[in-house]
């Protein structure tokens, strides 16, 4: 067991260094660099901004660069934001938990309502209601992510006022548990646009696993015991029906940074997205490395949580490694 | 193999189809024409222009089907694209085993665990703007992750039937016994990563659009359709309906067909025909 | 919009100021929400790169002396007195003598010296601090501090703008500037977080988020109106005027056509037009992007240049884009510049002369697309548009459309701002859509339009168009002595440069701003709306919003 966690931690450490260095590559061959002025600003000339690139060590091979930063990196130390004008380990402190919260919540919600909805249409598959409700959420799947955010924007929140438009926080506003409120308020929105199209992923994935086990022999024998009806749904199909779901529930964590890039910038709120989408386009290569080191760690652990989890759900799996 | 395919789903990806191909004909107006941006722009639906006008005032109808010819364009090559790297990935991680399977298995996570989004942003800003073939070839190259372990999973369990082993003990060259033998079993797996792929293409491309990295204009595709709504959804209405009902029916129509042949292979091996 | 004096709001609020204490419930100069699309970058007005930035860094400092009302740049009549109360001339005028106000304070508290000043102007001349405010002081030759409140600004050369060049020198702190090294000033503590000595001070920052600023009690000009000003960045511009709409902010400067229409729906917010001190053309390359040491094989001939004008319909193209919001350009400047000409020749919009130009110079084959053939080679032409502009982009599309009925091909390559500056500087492609700020001074044509054979002009001229004569014109008018003079020679280099067709003179924008309907407006300032901040106030039986209420003390 502790030699199979060891060589997963080692695994996963040789991913997080492969991603950064995909992404440490790639945003130091886009055109331009940090020292770009503003659009239409008097050109910087070409020596002063050699004089800036070569006082950051921009200038030296990529590898060598690479090397620097992942020692630096060990050392805690990720470098200074040239676009935030701040070191990049406080521009992450800032960042990570609005991200972290506005995926948490989202992932409450999508997993939360999407696996019971998902066992009820899969337990009761034949039922009209639940092809209805499998069809609606095909449907949400299909619609791309920022006409769902700009459509909230435009509606609940704009024209009915229901919730407000963007930010986190109101400015000026309450503070102590009003404002935690208030939090909650902005949040909303933007965490069910996020939370829908997962959601209704979970909801399907669910139901699919519910009705293939639905039919097996363990509930049937489940069955035959006398449990009631809703105790077999509950207590026996639905544990070994949670199982890919749960392995879902990995790759969605991996991958949920992606779609927060489009629902932050939307909906204004400060998180990790936001962050890494304004660090590539302002080259800010200390900023990216950062944030993409971060993003892949989550990612990673990510991962590792839900195969713990799916060992917990299906015993087979503990067979494996 | 056993699949029952949904009727409405390939009716509705037939007609899409159909739609880009024959744009030409159908479309009432030329895509890219500007009929009158003083007096006819942002005009809602009527009767010269079933689905309206934009804020150049072209014929949203005729971008609408010319669109479809870029959208679908796009996906399908890239789905091509990432279906052919990652079956090579996923056959050869099988078939050369330990250190080479682990090397392209760690690769194909790492890129796994890089939101797809931040990939092709980094992409398309080392390279500017991209005509429709790098565009596709682009999409194609970040997505042939899941295609990969997939194949690589399929195969691994071909390689360890009865039958394969046979033919290995025989001496069959790799190669031919890849060609002969394990391809064809990875049809059903290869069908329902296209369909997976195609689905997720689509909207993949009306994002790239919101973040102005889609199809240059003056071509026209259902993303920079969306794009080019303006921000005001609900003043501007049929400028956003229209093209997410288009890329909706579709992503619909293909996941259901993901579906049914996924189901198709599940009764397969239910019912031991494999 | 009531037009009253700026000088007598700010008096007025501070004897309302001095009566309330902490905070007792009651809308004291209320709350000022500026929603805005980018985060305002570097705070410190000799380094700052956007308009964000400059609006930030002008509540943040104060300068010697600032252009006043009516935005005459000439001699010295136009400027009222900033952290300066007063000025003498030397006998050659080429010295002016400031004495420094002596209640004008750092927000640190430390007393405004002559030194700063000095420090001001370092700062602009480091190179390794990349200013953009280097190349419009050149006339400076240095800064002297003879007292702690007598600062000595002397000149190079006699100009009728010399005392502008003097009003863009902003004191900084010496005693928090001096100590930060050579190159470290842009990653130092103090430009995080500077002191200032503007009607402002800095509160909180969050980069990209949001920054908070609060009203100076004492400061020497009197306290400013509204007691706190908040800047929040939506990225998205649809959100943060959305935001504007449902009262959750209170500013939206520069709104976009489609949205202006649409504020009616909003009665809450008020529209403030104003004239534009912004233009955007379509400038052609001169040199061969694949090789800049060559002419550009087809844009280094004028008469091309002169078919591409033709063949654009400008007015058409502007009432698509805008409809009553922007205004045909008719050369390098905006209606609202002293020196702007607007009987100025321009080549009328012909499609049949322009295509008669384009026969005449070879262009006579037609591919099957309609594109224009010389001797097998499409008459094809890459555009570069910056992606962060809307309106350009949108430009882009009209002009591409137009030209294709010409004949002519244009690639549009829609580049994010980094891609963009790359290729811009790179000088690699064919026409560029840009856009260039304006100032009341026309002192920017050295950068926009001048030569790169001389020194320190031309920065900003990618397309690279070199004219001798109007390079003498604009420097002549710079030196001359009286305005009338200035007004003649840059009218004949504007002459110049429109007769060369160095580019496609497109529109200058009329801008309009939301603002929320509580406030009461001094005179608008439509080159820098935000100096007239400090003399907002609660209009007369408004209803404040809750963020109103006056804070309370620390």
């Amino acid at each position: 067991m502790a030699r199979a966690v060891l060589s997963r931690l080692l695994q996963g450490t040789l991913v997080v260094l492969g991603v950064v260095a995909i992404c440490f590559t790639l945003i130091r061959l886009a055109p331009g660099d940090p020292f770009f002025r503003a659009l239409d600003e008097a050109t910087v000339p070409a020596a002063q901004r050699d004089a800036q690139r070569a006082a950051f060590g921009y200038d030296r091979p990529i590898p060598e660069q690479f090397v620097r930063f992942v020692t630096n990196a060990a050392r805690g130390e990720l470098g200074w934001s040239h676009s935030r004008g701040e070191p990049v380990a406080r521009a992450l402190a800032t960042t990570v938990p609005a991200s972290a919260l506005l995926i948490a919540v989202a992932a409450l919600l999508a997993f939360g309502v999407g696996i019971p909805l998902g066992a009820w249409m899969g337990w009761h598959a034949e039922r009209p209601a639940a092809r209805w409700l499998d069809r609606g959420a095909l449907l949400l799947l299909s619609v791309p992510d920022y006409v769902l955010a700009l459509l909230a924007v435009m509606g609940p929140a704009l024209a009915w006022r229901l919730f407000p438009v963007g930010g986190m926080r109101t400015e000026f506003g309450p503070t102590g548990a009003a404002g935690l409120l208030d939090v909650a308020r902005h949040l909303a929105l933007p965490a069910l646009t996020l939370a829908l199209p997962i959601g209704a992923v979970v909801a399907r994935l669910q139901r699919a696993a519910m009705r293939t086990v639905r039919d097996a022999d363990f509930v049937r024998t489940a069955r035959a015991t006398g449990a009631s009806e809703a105790r077999v749904a509950r207590r026996h199909a639905l544990r070994s029906a949670l199982v890919p779901v749960l392995a879902y529930a990995g790759v969605h964590l991996a991958t949920a940074l992606g779609g927060v890039v489009v629902i932050e910038r939307i909906f204004a709120w400060p998180g990790m997205g936001r962050l890494l989408y304004e660090g590539v386009l302002s080259r800010d290569y200390p900023l990216v490395a950062g944030g993409v080191l971060v993003a892949a760690v989550g990612a990673v652990v990510g991962t590792m949580l839900a195969d713990l989890a799916l060992r917990w759900a299906d015993p087979r799996q503990r067979g494996f490694e | 193999m056993t699949a029952r395919l949904p009727r409405g789903a390939l009716v509705v990806l037939g007609a899409m189809l159909a739609a880009a191909a024959l744009a030409p004909w159908l479309a009432p107006y030329a895509p890219s024409a500007q009929l009158d941006p003083a007096t006819l722009a942002w005009r809602p639906p009527s009767l010269a222009h079933p689905l309206g006008t934009d804020s150049f005032s072209r014929d949203v109808l005729s971008r609408m089907l010319h669109g479809a010819r870029s959208t679908l364009g796009v996906a399908v090559l890239a789905v091509a694209v990432s279906l052919t790297l990652g079956t090579l990935v996923g056959a050869l991680a099988a078939t050369a085993r330990g250190g080479i399977d682990a090397l392209l298995m760690r690769l194909t996570d790492a890129l796994l665990a890089m939101p797809r989004l931040l990939l092709l942003l980094l992409v398309v800003a080392g390279a500017g703007t991209l005509d429709l073939a790098p565009l596709a070839l682009v999409l194609g190259a970040t997505g042939w992750m899941t295609t990969a372990r997939l194949v690589r999973q399929e195969t691994a369990r071909l390689l360890a039937t009865e039958h394969l082993r046979g033919a290995r003990v025989l001496g069959v060259p790799w190669p031919r016994l890849l060609r002969r033998h394990v391809l064809p079993g990875l049809a059903p797996t290869l069908a329902v990563a296209a369909t997976a792929a195609f689905a997720a293409a689509v909207p993949l491309e009306s994002g790239l659009s919101y973040l102005g990295l889609g199809v240059r204009t003056p071509l026209s595709s259902w993303g920079n359709l969306l794009a080019d709504a303006e921000s005001l959804p609900l003043q501007h209405w049929w400028l956003i309906l229209f093209p997410t009902l288009a890329i909706a029916t579709t992503v619909l129509a293909a996941n259901r067909l993901a579906e049914a042949i996924a189901d198709g292979m599940q009764r397969d091996v239910d019912e031991g025909t494999r | 919009m009531p037009r009253r004096l700026l000088a007598v709001l700010p008096i007025l609020t501070l004897a309302l100021a001095t009566a309330c204490g902490r905070t007792d419930g009651s809308a004291g100069g209320g709350t000022v929400i500026i929603a805005t699309a980018a985060d305002p970058e570097p705070l410190l007005p000799p380094t700052r790169t956007n308009v964000t930035g400059r609006l930030a860094s002008e509540l943040l400092f104060d300068p010697l002396v600032e252009i006043g009302p009516e935005l005459n740049p000439f001699g010295d009549a136009g400027f009222v007195p900033r952290l300066a109360e007063r000025w003498t001339w030397s006998a050659d005028s080429l010295a002016i003598t400031f004495t420094l106000d002596p209640d004008a304070r750092w927000h640190d508290g430390t007393p405004v010296t002559a030194r700063d000043v000095v420090t001001g102007l370092a700062v602009i001349r480091d190179p390794a601090n990349g200013s953009a405010v280097a190349g419009d002081v050149t006339e400076i030759d240095s800064i002297t501090a003879p007292d702690a409140r007598t600062a000595v600004v002397y000149f190079s050369a006699r100009s009728a703008e010399q005392f502008y060049a003097a009003s863009l020198v902003y004191p900084l702190p010496a005693h928090l500037v001096d100590t930060i090294p050579s190159g470290a000033l842009a990653t130092s503590a103090y430009a995080q977080r500077p002191i200032g000595s503007g009607p402002y001070r800095l509160v909180a920052r969050e980069p990209k988020v949001r920054l908070e600023l609060a009203a100076v009690e004492d400061h020497y000009r009197g306290r400013p109106g509204p007691d706190r000003i908040a800047l929040v960045v939506a990225p998205d511009p649809a959100t943060g005027i959305a935001k504007v709409w449902a009262e959750e902010a209170d500013v939206w400067d520069l709104l976009p056509p489609p949205e202006v229409a649409a504020a009616a729906a909003h009665p809450q917010v008020r529209l403030v037009r104003a004239a534009g001190w912004d233009y955007n053309f379509i400038a052609f390359n001169y040199r061969d992007p694949r090789d800049t040491a060559r002419a550009h094989p087809i844009l280094a001939d004028r008469a091309m240049r002169r078919a591409l004008t033709m063949g654009l319909d400008r007015t058409g193209l502007v009432r698509a884009l805008f409809d009553s919001l922007a205004r045909p350009l008719l050369g390098p400047f905006v209606r609202a510049q002293y020196t702007a000409d607007t009987t100025i020749a321009a080549l009328a919009f012909d499609t049949v002369a322009a295509g008669r130009l384009l026969d005449s110079l070879g262009w006579t084959g037609r591919d099957r697309a309609g594109i224009r053939l010389r001797g097998g080679r499409p008459l094809r032409l890459r555009a570069l548009v910056p992606a962060p502009s809307a309106n350009r982009v949108r430009a882009s599309v009209v002009v591409q459309e137009q030209w294709r009925r010409l004949g002519v091909d244009l690639v549009i390559d829609k580049l994010e701002a980094q891609a963009f500056g790359a290729a811009r500087d790179g000088g690699t492609f064919d026409v560029i859509f840009g856009g260039w700020g304006t100032t009341p001074s026309v002192r920017g044509l050295r950068s926009t339009w001048g030569s790169r054979a001389r020194p320190g002009w031309g920065r900003q001229n990618s397309g690279q168009y070199a004219d001798a004569a109007f390079d003498s014109l604009v420097a002549a008018g710079l030196a001359a002595p009286d305005p009338a003079a200035t007004r003649r020679l840059i009218r004949a280099a504007y002459a110049r440069v429109v007769d060369d067709a160095a580019a496609i003179w497109l529109y200058e924008p009329v801008p309009v701003s939301a603002v929320h309907g509580r406030f009461a407006l001094p005179a608008w300032r439509p080159e820098a709306w935000w100096r007239t901040l400090p003399g907002w106030r609660l209009a007369d039986g408004a209803t404040p919003l809750p963020r109103d209420a006056r804070p309370t003390a620390p």
